[in-house]
């Protein structure tokens, strides 16, 4: 056996060279590279420390401070047959003994005996030589440059590769030397390339992997991101602060961090467009800029645009003159395209443009966007009618909202999913505010299709919730009849967001919505689509869907115990401002030692029924039964019950019932805990000293008659044994 | 000043020089070089090609009477379709606009992500569009499908918006004002014609007609690429596109229809596709020659 050979440490360099990556795709894959090598050399006891990865769109380099270069030696060993299988009785060697020993490599004497008398067996040890860094490196690297998992791949020549565009070089240095791999037809080297018009796209001979940085900045590179990031900020207010002094940079966050990765030598510059553009609203000048130019905007200090633009030129400061006249040239096209449009679209009313929607399909199948306004005016009268409004009928303004809130999806701005495209609901108000519509009706078309996002912001006045609620739950009712049921990672029509949507909404307004009759409104007026759909079924299951979400958003967003809306959910999930306010409401109780005997004694009802609890629509009766000094839902008469704790607790939730019909009505649910705390001493005095199960049957049936109706008195408030303390 | 046609014959001139074979405008109307079938099918296939070409695109829907100073129904294209793609496509690309005068340091050109995807031909490809000072001048695509087929090996398809090259070039900001060459504008030349097409895209051509027109080239692309005659019946296919296209412009076609038409010269590409691909292993690949086939 060989001494361990002394390890030492190198600097590393592995730089993937590429045709220009999506910029989207960067930052990801430069997360996963440094995950999956620094993992794979530790999984091959290699050691590697200061390591990071640079990228710019064409190059994507993991730099290692320092790098073992051989792992260290390893004992293995191997566990063998039995002494007494290894060696016959003559204490020869079996077949089978030198067949292992042949297998682990080692000579059979120089096993080990391990154990005593017939537990003994062989074992092999061995020493395994620790392997060169650069021969691990030549398997591991090829394997995680292909593994790295980006959004989109493809393939290219006759190679047999996927990668998101063709792969050009690849350097890896370990110190000074060559780590020879191979990444499909590519081998490795020590030259990479310089930027492609500042240096010519010239070869770049490294020596090591401390020079790759400084090599490359002389090749016209900045492969830092850092270093290109503060570069551009910088520059940019370099430039507005001797050219537009008066202006402020929009510093779009998402922009910067494309534009990032968009260059490999950032040169930030300003151009103007021309003032004829005026009459465009300043949101379609900014998304023109940013969409398809990725341009920055720059307002005055009254908010609005000026007409200037801020950009990166990929490149040096030279020439900047005719590459300033050339973006300068493109966007004034751009501009005049969006200036058409807007001035064709205002040809014509909000009415003709809604009346064209009748050839727009809104899910196949299910007609078109015409018949789905229709459907919206109808609900949103529901909805007002049905705890949203103020009373009266629907005002004006929402229901004009209601029926023009899709006119622009046919509009020239809009339509074919042009960058302007995600200005839908802006532009139709705007074209609305034009034909004279109302201020309010026109805020609902922009502010219906809040929120965008998960979190996003949220419609805000009544009349923008109200029709935003509407537009989602026929979505969610049309979407579901259509099949689009969300499955995993599974959901088309993001219906879990706009159900998330819809509670967020009602939260909002602080008002109370019955969404199960929501729901089963929405999904009759889609079923004249559907004629052959179980409308029960369906709306049952959206039932669940709502409850399953509902349960997800307050206790994840709004921070309830998961505990305590799993008790109250069952009951109050059709509205969540119900549900939001009995969650708060018992989880300041449930602390509480007499709400504590409450929950256990509940949970204990429940055990000794053995699930034989009151049904849904007998719980309602149980409470009248309560107002009246309690009986049994079959008649039984509790007179007949004889201990005093039973007594004690039939008369106590006789009195507490009037009270919590109040203390609910009002919407007092901390009277309501309060009366129910009450009860809990009472409670756990019954079930100390009542015999539930008593040996005469009679008694035994009026018991769980009685216990029955105690447990639907509480249950109309929550599923206590869920906030029930462990037994 | 580069005019127009001196440019295109620069053009013409560098992928010659290449080694590409110089093939004419196809004679019919198309949407894009793409529908040439020197390139949706020779894109198909083992069989290495190079070819470049001029090609008059067809877009009824971007009619605009000449008021738009950058949009028109019809344009030239430069076409060059290179299979399998060289190693380095871009290196080659930047060398022809040298070739037309754009040198690449005095600017800023860039390869901005932009995938390609024709529902029309079931083709689809990962690329860039090209940006020269901020405007897409070319559109670079690495195709992975066409006519529903897995292409292998990979073929570059590098397009130039010529006459947006040339604008550019020349400094002009109306098409029309542009110098095409003989002491003539782009307007002189071609502005009648784009005149009267776009009212007859918009206005006068006979729906019923069309829509005729479509329903018996379908009948006959399928009868033609059954019987085995792939390019006649692709050139069907190539009208049914056609005929498309204007019944669209036309506001002939609602939303729904539309993807109906859609797939109908789907299927009919995927056919023809499946078709010519058939055709030439029949005939042992000829352009591979003594070359193995590409696996």
């Amino acid at each position: 056996m060989s001494a361990s050979l002394p390890s030492e440490r190198l600097p590393f360099l592995l730089e993937i060279g590429s045709e220009e990556i999506p910029a989207r795709f960067v930052p990801e894959a430069m997360v996963e590279l440094e995950r999956r090598l620094t993992e794979g050399l530790a999984a091959a006891r290699l050691t590697a420390e200061g390591v990071r990865v640079v990228a710019t769109p064409r190059r994507m380099a993991l730099l290692c401070e320092s790098l073992s270069t051989r792992q260290p030696d390893r004992e293995t060993e191997v566990k063998g047959p039995p002494l007494s299988v290894a060696f016959g009785p003559d204490g020869q060697p079996t077949p089978a003994g030198l067949g292992f020993a042949r297998k682990a490599g080692v000579d059979l004497a120089d096993c080990a005996r391990v154990g005593e008398g017939a537990g003994a067996y062989l074992v092999a040890r061995r020493l395994e030589p620790g392997r060169e860094a650069a021969a691990v490196l030549a398997e591991l690297v090829p394997a995680v440059i292909l593994a790295i998992p980006f959004r989109k791949v493809m393939r290219w020549g006759t190679h047999d590769l996927e990668y998101p565009r063709p792969l050009q070089w690849i350097v890896a240095l370990l110190g000074g030397q060559v780590v020879d791999l191979c990444v499909g037809h590519l081998r490795s080297g020590r030259v990479t390339r310089g930027h492609r018009t500042l240096a010519a796209n010239r070869e770049v001979p490294l020596e090591g992997p401390g020079q790759y940085l400084s090599a490359l900045k002389e090749a016209g590179v900045v492969v830092d991101q850092d270093e290109r990031r503060r570069t551009i900020r910088d520059g940019l207010a370099a430039c507005l602060a001797a050219e537009e002094p008066g202006g402020c940079l929009l510093a779009d966050e998402d922009l910067i961090a494309e534009v990032v990765y968009l260059c490999e030598h950032p040169t930030p510059f300003l151009g103007s467009y021309g003032k004829q553009f005026a009459a465009l609203p300043d949101e379609v000048v900014a998304t023109a800029l940013k969409a398809h130019q990725r341009y920055f905007s720059i307002v005055g200090a009254d908010g609005r645009l000026l007409t200037r633009f801020a950009s990166v030129r990929d490149g040096g400061t030279e020439h900047l003159a005719n590459v300033i006249a050339g973006n300068e040239r493109v966007l004034r096209a751009r501009l005049a395209d969006a200036l058409f449009y807007w001035e064709f679209d205002q040809k014509q009313t909000p009415d003709q443009q809604t009346a064209r929607l009748q050839a727009v399909t809104w899910l196949e199948g299910f007609g078109s966007v015409w018949d789905k306004t229709l459907r919206l005016a109808a609900l949103v009268d529901w909805l007002w009618a049905n705890g949203l409004g103020d009373g009266g009928p629907t005002p004006a303004p929402l229901a004009r909202a209601a029926r023009i809130c899709k006119a622009d999806l046919v509009s020239e701005m809009i339509k074919d999913g042009k960058e302007f495209t995600k200005l839908e609901g802006f532009i139709g108000a705007r074209y609305a505010e034009r034909a004279g519509e109302s201020p309010e009706a026109c805020r609902a078309i922009v502010r219906h299709y809040f929120p965008r996002t998960a979190t996003g912001e949220l419609p805000g006045d009544l009349f923008s919730s109200v029709l935003s609620i509407a537009d989602r739950l026929d979505n969610l009712a049309g979407c579901w009849l259509a099949g689009f049921v969300p499955t995993g990672a599974k959901d088309l029509y993001a219906l879990r967001r706009q159900v998330l949507a819809i509670m967020r909404i009602v939260l909002d307004l602080r008002r109370s919505l019955d969404l199960d009759a929501a729901v089963g409104f929405a999904l009759g007026q889609v079923s004249a689509c559907a004629p052959a759909a179980d409308l029960e079924a369906a709306r049952g299951q959206i039932g669940e869907f709502i409850q399953t979400r509902l349960a997800g958003y307050l206790a994840e967003t709004a921070g309830r115990d998961p505990a305590v809306v799993r008790a109250v959910l069952p009951v109050r999930w059709r509205d969540p401002l119900a549900a939001l306010a009995w969650s708060e409401a018992l989880e300041g109780y449930r602390g509480r030692q007499d709400f504590q005997a409450l929950a256990t004694g509940f949970k204990r009802c429940r055990n000794i029924l053995k699930g034989a609890v009151l049904a849904d629509g007998e719980r309602a009766g149980c409470f009248e039964r309560w107002l009246e000094g309690g009986r049994g839902a079959g008649g039984e008469d509790f007179d007949a019950l004889p201990e005093a704790a039973e007594k004690d607790l039939r008369r106590l939730a006789a009195a507490a019932a009037p009270g919590l019909r109040q203390a609910e009505a009002a919407g007092r649910q901390g009277e309501a805990f309060d009366l129910l705390s009450a009860l809990g001493p009472a409670i756990d005095q019954y079930f100390e000293e009542v015999m539930v199960n008593a040996e005469d049957a009679d008694l035994k049936r009026l018991r769980h008659a009685f216990v029955r109706e105690i447990h639907g008195l509480f249950a109309k408030y929550a599923d206590f044994g869920e906030v029930a303390p462990v037994e | 000043m580069m005019e127009y046609q001196r440019m295109i014959a620069r053009l013409q001139q560098f992928w010659i020089d290449y080694g590409c074979v110089m093939v004419q405008p196809y004679n019919s109307e198309v949407g894009a070089g793409t529908f040439n079938p020197n390139t949706f099918l020779r894109a198909l296939g083992p069989e290495p090609w190079r070819v470049a070409y001029v090609e008059p695109s067809k877009r009824p829907k971007d009619g605009r009477y000449l008021e738009n100073p950058n949009r028109v129904h019809q344009f030239l294209q430069y076409q060059v379709l290179l299979k399998p793609n060289p190693e380095d496509s871009q290196g080659l690309y930047l060398e022809s606009l040298r070739a037309i005068g754009i040198k690449a340091e005095e600017h800023d050109i860039r390869f901005v992500e932009d995938d390609w995807e024709s529902p029309t031909l079931g083709a689809a490809g990962l690329g860039w569009e090209v940006w020269l000072d901020g405007m897409e001048v070319s559109q670079f695509t690495y195709f992975q499908q066409v006519g529903g087929v897995r292409c292998q090996p990979v073929s570059v398809e590098l397009t130039y918006g010529l006459l947006r090259l040339c604008m550019f070039i020349q400094g002009v900001n109306h098409v029309k004002d542009l110098l095409w060459g003989g002491g003539l504008t782009w307007g002189e030349v071609q502005g009648q014609f784009e005149c009267e097409y776009s009212a007859f895209n918009f206005e006068h051509a006979d729906i019923d007609l069309y829509r005729r027109f479509f329903d018996d080239r379908e009948r006959e692309a399928r009868q033609l690429l059954e019987a085995g005659l792939v390019y006649p019946g692709y050139d069907a296919v190539i009208k049914c596109s056609h005929f498309f296209n204007v019944l669209e412009a036309r506001g002939a076609i609602s939303v729904t229809e539309r993807t109906g038409y859609i797939a109908r010269v789907r299927n009919l590409a995927r056919l023809a596709a499946t078709s010519y691909v058939q055709s030439r292993e029949r005939l042992g690949f000829p352009l591979l020659k003594n070359q193995e086939p590409i696996r």
